[in-house]
C-alpha cells in the first residue's frame, strides 16, 4: 500500500482547534462532534473522539482525507460566503491551541495535522510570547470551569516567574528548552504550568509520536477529561430536543410502554432539530416514578444513529434501550428489594448527544443508511449490539504479542501494514504461528511431555524495554501433546516448556 | 443400462449441478475438492453446520478455508462480512496468522463473550453477517440451536458451531443439517481426516492441505 493511500486512510486525530474571526454559534460546530469547548472568542475546540470512527468511515469510502472531508463539512455547516477559518487536528487539546495560535500569528491557514513532519517543524518553531498568550487562556478556562484547587492569582506569578527566566535565558521558542523535564518545571513554577509543559511537546519533541509518551500525556478517556486536568467546558446548546410522556395509567414492564416510546422517538425524529438530518450519539430517558422519583436510563450509540432512517420502527433504539432499562429500572428495583417496583406514570426523552449535520450537508453526505449499504448495516449492528466488536489490523512487527492493533470500525487500513514490503518477512512468518496465542506463556506440566518438537523460529525480544537480565531471545517450538494437540511454545532456562499458543 | 453407466451419469449430474448451483451463488465452496464434491459445490446458504474439531489438532484450517473463500466472494458472489465469536478467556487471537491463512481482516469482526446468543443476537437477526462462526461456545440450549438455524434458514446465512471435542452420534443435533468432525491424520500430518456424523454417508474425507502446521 502506498503511503499515500495509508495516509488517506490513517484515523484522524482527536482534538480539533478552529481559530475563526467569523460569529459561529455551537450548532454549527456540533455538525463534526456533540463534544465542543467555546475556547476563546475567536478559537473552538473539538473533540472528535465520540464521531471519529464515523468521519474516517466516510473519508474512506470517499478516498480522501479525513482533515479534507471536515474541512468541506466545515465549510457546508458554516454556509456560503462565511470563513472557514485554520483547522488543527492534535493528540492533545492543547497542542491544538497553541499550532492554531501559531498559525494565527503567521497568518497561515489549515488543515494542518500535529502527525505530519511540517506541523511538528510549525509547533517547534512557536514563539514564547504564544505560548505565554495561550496560557493565559488556559487559566481564564480553568476559572471558568469553576475548579477548585486553581489558584488564578498564583498561576499569573508562576507564569511571570516563567517569562522572566525566558527573557534571563534568552530563550525565543520553548521547542529550545524542550529537554527540560516537566518535574523541573514543577519545581519552579508549580503543578499548572509543569503540566502545560508536559503537554506542549509530548510525542513530537524527537520528531515522531512515541507511543509511551503520548499515553501518559493523553490519557482523555471518556468523562475523564478534568482527571487530565484539561478545563474542559461543554457548550450547551440552549434547547435540547426532547418529547415529554405522560402516561394514562402506571406501568411496570417493558413491554406496557415499548409503543408509546417508539412513538415519542418518531416524534422526537421529526423535531426541526433532529428533521435537518442531525443523528442521535446518545438519548437520555428520564423516568418519572410514581413516588415521585425520576431514573435516568442513558441511551448510547457507538456510531451517530438516525432517528429519522427507522422510522415507525426504531429498531436500534428499541435494542439498546430495552437493555439500558433492564439494567437501570429494573435493578433499581432490585436494589431497593422492592416487591413492587414503583411504576413509571410518565417519561421525558431528550436527544442529550446529536451530530447536528448541516441540511446543505445531507445531499453531499446523505443520511446514515444510503451512505453505503455495507457501511450503514456495519454501523447499525454495532449500535444494536450490546458488546462492542473486534477488529485488527496488523503491524509492522516480529513479535507476537506487538504484530497487531485493536482497531475502530472506521480504522481499518486495506491490507493493513503486512502489504507493505518490508512487511513481508513478518506475512511469512506469521504463517507459522498459531492462531490463538495467550497473553501470558503458561508452563506445561510436569507430567506432560510433549510426543514431538519441532523448531520453528527463533525471536529477538524487545530488548530496551525489558529489565536488564532477561532473555534476549525466544526459541519457538511446535509441540505435539499425547492427545494430538499441536502448541505453540517456547523452553524455559531448566528445560520446562511455555505454551504461548494453540495452533488450528 | 448398465450400473457402471447409471453411476456415471448420475456422477456427471452431480458435477454439472454442483457447478450450477456454484454459478448461482446458492454455496459456499471451500476450495478443498473432496469437501466440496461430497456436499455437491458447497455448504449451502441458508445451513447450520455443527463441527467438532478440538484445538491445535488441525482441523480449523478448514473453517479457515470456508472464511477465506467468503473473504473471496468464492461461489457467493461477494465477499461476506464474516462474525467469529470465541470465549472470553485466556486465550486471545493472534490476527497476523489469520491473515496469512487467507483472511481479509477488513471483513471479519471478533466477539469475545461468554453468552453469544445474548451478546449477539442483533447480528443474528440482522442480514448483514452472513458467515457467523461460534468457536467453542458455552452451554449452547436446544433452544439456541433452535433459533439458530431458523435464522440460518431465514435470512440465508451460514451458520458454524465448532465444538472443541469430537461429535458422537450419542448426543444429536436435529437443528443441524451437517456435523462433521475434522482432525489431522495421525499418519499423514499434511492431511485433515473429515468425518461426516450427519448429513452425508459417514464414509471419512481425506483432505490435502499445503502449509499447514
Amino acid at each position: 500500500m502506498s503511503e499515500r493511500s495509508r495516509d488517506q486512510t490513517a484515523p484522524i486525530l482527536p482534538y480539533l482547534a478552529i481559530a475563526t474571526t467569523e460569529i459561529i454559534g455551537a450548532a454549527a460546530t456540533m455538525a463534526l462532534s456533540p463534544k465542543v469547548m467555546h475556547w476563546s472568542p475567536s478559537v473552538w475546540l473539538i473533540d472528535l473522539r465520540p464521531t471519529r470512527d464515523y468521519w474516517t468511515m466516510q473519508a474512506q469510502r470517499r478516498g480522501i482525507k479525513v482533515a479534507a472531508l471536515l474541512q468541506m463539512v466545515w465549510a457546508e455547516a458554516l454556509g456560503q460566503g462565511t470563513q472557514t477559518g485554520s483547522l488543527v487536528f492534535a493528540p492533545c487539546p492543547w497542542q491544538a491551541l497553541l499550532l492554531s495560535a501559531h498559525l494565527n500569528e503567521r497568518g497561515l491557514s489549515g488543515p494542518l495535522e500535529l502527525r505530519e513532519p511540517f506541523s511538528q517543524a510549525l509547533l517547534r518553531q512557536l514563539s514564547w510570547p504564544v505560548w505565554f498568550a495561550v496560557a493565559r487562556d488556559y487559566a481564564a478556562a480553568l476559572t471558568q470551569s469553576k475548579s477548585c484547587r486553581f489558584d488564578e492569582k498564583r498561576f499569573h506569578s508562576d507564569l511571570n516567574h516563567l517569562e522572566r527566566a525566558v527573557v534571563r535565558l534568552g530563550q525565543q521558542h520553548p521547542a529550545q528548552m524542550v529537554d527540560a523535564k516537566h518535574q523541573a518545571f514543577r519545581r519552579r513554577f508549580g503543578d499548572h504550568i509543569a503540566r502545560l509543559w508536559q503537554w506542549t511537546f509530548a510525542g513530537v519533541s524527537d520528531g515522531v509520536h512515541a507511543a509511551a509518551t503520548k499515553q501518559a500525556a493523553f490519557a482523555f478517556a471518556e468523562e475523564e477529561v478534568f482527571a487530565s486536568g484539561f478545563p474542559w467546558v461543554q457548550a450547551v446548546v440552549t434547547a435540547r430536543p426532547s418529547v415529554v410522556r405522560q402516561l394514562e395509567y402506571p406501568v411496570w414492564s417493558w413491554d406496557q410502554l415499548v409503543a408509546d416510546f417508539t412513538t415519542d422517538l418518531d416524534l422526537l425524529a421529526d423535531l426541526p432539530a433532529l428533521a435537518s438530518g442531525a443523528a442521535v450519539l446518545r438519548l437520555e430517558w428520564i423516568l418519572h416514578l410514581e413516588d415521585l422519583s425520576d431514573c435516568l436510563v442513558n441511551i448510547r450509540f457507538r456510531h451517530p444513529h438516525s432517528l429519522r432512517a427507522e422510522r415507525g420502527e426504531q429498531k436500534t433504539v428499541l435494542i439498546q434501550a430495552c437493555h439500558s432499562f433492564e439494567a437501570v429500572y429494573l435493578q433499581r428495583c432490585k436494589d431497593a428489594a422492592q416487591i413492587a417496583p414503583a411504576p413509571l406514570i410518565g417519561w421525558n426523552l431528550v436527544a442529550a448527544s446529536c451530530l447536528a449535520r448541516p441540511s446543505t450537508a445531507i445531499s453531499l453526505f446523505g443520511e446514515v443508511g444510503a451512505v453505503g449499504e455495507d457501511m450503514a448495516a456495519a454501523m447499525r449492528i454495532d449500535n444494536r449490539l450490546q458488546i462492542a466488536l473486534e477488529r485488527y489490523q496488523v503491524t509492522s512487527d516480529w513479535v507476537a504479542e506487538s504484530a497487531f492493533t485493536k482497531v475502530g470500525a472506521g480504522d481499518l487500513d486495506v491490507g493493513g501494514a503486512a502489504t507493505e514490503p518490508a512487511a513481508k518477512p513478518w506475512a511469512a512468518l506469521a504463517a507459522r504461528r498459531p492462531l490463538y496465542i495467550y497473553a501470558e506463556p503458561r508452563v506445561l506440566g510436569g507430567h506432560e511431555t510433549p510426543t514431538k518438537a519441532a523448531f520453528i523460529e527463533r525471536t529477538g525480544e524487545v530488548w530496551w524495554q525489558k529489565p536488564e537480565g532477561t532473555s534476549l531471545e525466544r526459541n519457538y517450538f511446535l509441540i505435539e501433546h499425547r492427545s494430538g494437540q499441536r502448541s505453540w511454545a517456547t523452553r524455559g532456562e531448566a528445560g520446562e516448556w511455555w505454551v504461548h499458543g494453540l495452533f488450528a | 443400462m448398465s450400473a457402471l453407466q447409471l453411476q456415471t451419469l448420475c456422477s456427471t449430474f452431480a458435477v454439472f449441478r454442483a457447478a450450477e448451483v456454484r454459478d448461482h451463488g446458492f454455496k459456499l465452496a471451500s476450495g478443498l475438492a473432496v469437501l466440496d464434491d461430497a456436499l455437491a459445490g458447497g455448504v449451502a446458504l441458508g445451513t447450520l453446520v455443527e463441527w467438532g474439531v478440538p484445538l491445535g489438532r488441525g482441523g480449523r484450517h478448514i473453517i479457515l478455508k470456508y472464511l477465506a473463500a467468503a473473504n473471496r466472494g468464492l461461489a457467493l458472489k461477494a465477499d461476506y462480512p464474516i462474525l467469529w465469536a470465541y470465549p472470553d478467556s485466556a486465550l486471545g487471537l493472534n490476527p497476523p496468522a489469520w491473515q496469512a491463512l487467507g483472511i481479509n481482516l477488513r471483513h471479519i469482526a471478533f466477539a469475545r463473550t461468554n453468552t453469544p446468543m445474548h451478546d449477539l443476537k442483533a447480528a443474528l437477526l440482522d442480514p448483514y453477517y452472513r458467515l457467523v462462526v461460534f468457536d467453542m461456545p458455552l452451554g449452547l440450549s436446544r433452544d439456541d440451536y433452535a433459533f439458530l438455524a431458523r435464522q440460518a434458514r431465514t435470512l440465508q446465512k451460514i451458520i458454524f458451531v465448532l465444538h472443541n471435542q469430537l461429535l458422537t452420534d450419542a448426543r444429536g443435533n436435529a437443528f443441524a443439517k451437517l456435523r462433521f468432525n475434522g482432525t489431522r491424520s495421525p499418519f499423514d500430518p499434511a492431511k485433515i481426516i473429515v468425518t461426516p456424523v450427519r448429513g452425508l454417508p459417514p464414509q471419512p474425507l481425506v483432505l490435502q492441505l499445503e502449509g499447514m502446521l
